[in-house]
């Protein structure tokens, strides 16, 4: 068909279409219809072991109620979590991006798969190695007696939230590295120097030129880590306790145990709107406070 | 493979080829997965070991797929979301609202040759012999009680309140599943049967749990959990299943099991045939015969230290033993114990979603 490839070669929007159609096949079959169906279902009600397809919002009005207390608590106490999770990250990313960038001449690659060793091994192995540390008769415990700073365990390492936190950045830190040392590596070696040469000192050049100039990567890193630690509902069940019980649980929990799917469609909706709300809000903060420009 | 010698053409050629093998992989791989062996059994965790259905293995040369679980209501769900066993293992009392669904087949009793050796008051239990047909083919049962480190506390008087008592704060675990916790609170406040639809006994079980869960380090999943955890301190006294005491008692961990001045809390289970499955049929009756077989129950009683159907079972078996885990008796320990007879579906239903509410620190 001349007409058909003439069309192709004339229309780049056609050819863009074309480029993109296996990505976009996969995200709306992967992606955005069960999303969709998450959000039918959250309309949904559970009657027994039955579900009553009538579109009605009393999940939502659950959510909101008093009897839905528990899940707002969790809801904010796991916004909570992943926030001080991902700062957390940020502290630590932030020097080893900047050593990579900054101070490792050669065999940067090398350097850069060093930070993604802990990747190599599974995601709940992982968390177990946290409890063989952090555990009443762990590494760390252990250690700690046999050097005699302390007599008896330190109960207060393990199953509450610092744990659950400490699990949780040390899962993603990796996530965060790499953002960060993108953007640290496009800095111009010139810049800094004339930052010196203007007379600035270390910790002002620092603040001044280098954070800057590197918050598109803080911030994509922190977003990496915050969104998704947000639903993480294993690092809590197997470090968390009673106390690091986070939102993601409790949607597990309505899907499989308390077989209310409906309710927990609802409650991962909402948790999904939190987040965006959330996000949208630091991004907004970052733009207004010129931190982060869109680059024209 | 040098990366900066391969343009980009090559980079991507590469890429998809190795795309292509491992899907081509996967699709070789699945066929030879869903073959098996012919019989897909679900069962609690603990209950894969072959001395539980040896005679099975020695017919067939091999175990059947066992997928386990360590929650009964995960299990259910599982199967709700399309997993398709053959045969499964479940609390008694779990049965009916489920077989009324369809969800199993009755067994043909003729067909089992160790059935006529199970205990008649397991096998006519009315959950598990429904219409004088036997949906649930009893196998295990047994008592539930708490175990405590003798050496780390001291124990006035054992009752189950000693899971509420405040000197032991930080160093108690209770079991994460409903019936379970339910019954605690119940034995502790002295309430006799508290699956029933009355809202006074709910509200009373409910600030009954919610009390305990300040005084926990956590709520056990999995029996190896709580298992280390005593033996090295962490908890000192838990709700716990008789192969847990039996393996620290093993280990030379001093622990006691209780005997509560309110009864210990007993249980049955039953081994289902599933309605829509699979499987070989005579596999599934063959697996059945091997488990209610008296040498699978004398294994069952010595390893794990639960009581089984077979009455010839604990032939051979130590006295002392037996006396130990309260299993001399099966008739009297079950009459005199916390025994869950049937919960209608809706007491079910609110009591899962007030654990899982007070779980989740509400």
């Amino acid at each position: 068909m001349p007409g058909g490839v003439g069309l192709w070669h004339r229309s780049p929007a056609l050819r863009g279409w074309a480029l993109i159609a296996p990505t976009l096949i996969i995200l709306t079959v992967m992606l955005v219809i069960p999303l969709c169906m998450l959000v039918a279902q959250s309309f949904w009600m559970q009657t027994g072991l039955a579900v009553d397809r009538t579109p009605t919002l009393r999940n939502y009005a659950l959510l909101v109620a008093p009897e839905g207390a528990i899940y707002r608590t969790l809801l904010v106490k796991s916004l909570w979590i992943s926030f001080v999770s991902a700062t957390a990250v940020l502290l630590f990313a932030f020097p080893v991006a900047y050593f990579i960038a900054f101070h490792v001449r050669r065999s940067r690659l090398t350097w850069i798969l060093l930070v993604t060793v802990p990747f190599w091994i599974s995601y709940l192995l992982r968390i177990f190695s946290w409890k063989i540390v952090l555990g009443f008769g762990g590494a760390l415990n252990s250690g700690l007696i046999s050097l005699g700073l302390i007599d008896a365990p330190v109960e207060a390492l393990m199953y509450n939230q610092a744990a659950v936190i400490l699990t949780l950045a040390h899962s993603w830190s990796a996530f965060a590295v790499l953002p960060i040392y993108v953007s640290l590596q496009k800095i111009e070696p010139q810049v800094l120097e004339a930052a010196f040469d203007l007379g600035d000192t270390g910790p002002q050049r620092l603040r001044r030129v280098i954070l800057p100039l590197a918050m598109p990567g803080l911030l994509a890193a922190f977003l990496l880590v915050f969104v998704p630690t947000m639903g993480d509902y294993i690092t809590p069940s197997l470090v968390g306790g009673t106390d690091g019980v986070m939102v993601g649980n409790a949607i597990a929990t309505l899907f499989g145990k308390q077989n209310d799917a409906p309710l927990g469609a609802a409650l991962a909706v909402a948790t999904m709107g939190a987040v965006m709300v959330l996000v949208a809000a630091i991004l907004a903060a970052a733009r207004l406070s010129g931190l982060w420009r869109r680059r024209a | 493979m040098n990366i900066d010698r391969m343009n980009r053409r090559q980079l991507l050629a590469r890429a998809s080829a190795l795309g292509l093998v491992s899907v081509g992989a996967g699709g070789l791989l699945r066929p030879a997965r869903a073959e098996g062996t012919g019989l897909t059994v679900m069962d609690w965790t603990g209950y894969e070991v072959p001395d539980l259905f040896q005679p099975y293995v020695e017919k067939y040369g091999s175990a059947p797929d066992i997928t386990i679980f360590s929650d009964l209501e995960e299990a259910w769900q599982k199967i709700a979301g399309g997993f398709r066993p053959d045969v499964m293992h479940a609390d008694h009392w779990q049965i009916p609202a489920r077989r009324d669904a369809g969800m199993f087949e009755a067994w043909d009793t003729s067909r089992l040759s160790n059935f006529p050796d199970l205990m008649p008051e397991l096998v006519n239990l009315p959950t598990l012999q429904h219409e004088g047909k036997q949906f649930g083919v009893p196998v295990d049962w047994g008592i539930n009680s708490i175990c405590y480190r003798t050496d780390l506390i001291t124990i006035e008087e054992e009752s189950w309140t000693s899971l509420w008592n405040p000197d032991f704060s930080g160093k108690i675990a209770q079991t994460g599943q409903m019936d379970t916790m339910v019954g605690a609170a119940a034995l502790a406040l002295g309430i006799e049967n508290p699956f029933v639809n009355d809202p006074e006994i709910m509200k009373a079980i409910e600030a009954k749990m919610t009390e305990q869960r300040a005084l926990l380090r956590f709520y056990w999943s999995d029996p190896t959990q709580l298992a280390q955890a005593m033996a090295t301190g962490e908890v000192a006294i838990a709700f716990a299943w008789p192969s847990v005491y039996k393996e620290l008692k093993a280990q030379g961990v001093p622990v006691k099991y209780m005997r509560p001045k309110e009864g210990v809390m007993g249980w049955a289970q039953g081994m289902l045939l599933m309605q829509d499955r699979d499987g070989d049929t005579q596999k599934a009756y063959d697996f059945m015969d091997a488990w209610i077989a008296a040498s699978t129950g004398r294994w069952l009683i010595e390893n794990y230290g639960y009581g089984h159907a077979n009455v010839n079972a604990v032939k051979g078996v130590a006295p002392e033993l037996l006396a130990d885990l309260m299993l001399e008796d099966p008739t009297k320990t079950l009459q005199s114990s916390f025994f869950i007879r049937d919960m209608p579906q809706d007491v079910q239903t609110a009591y899962v979603a007030m654990v899982e509410r007070i779980k989740a620190g509400g």
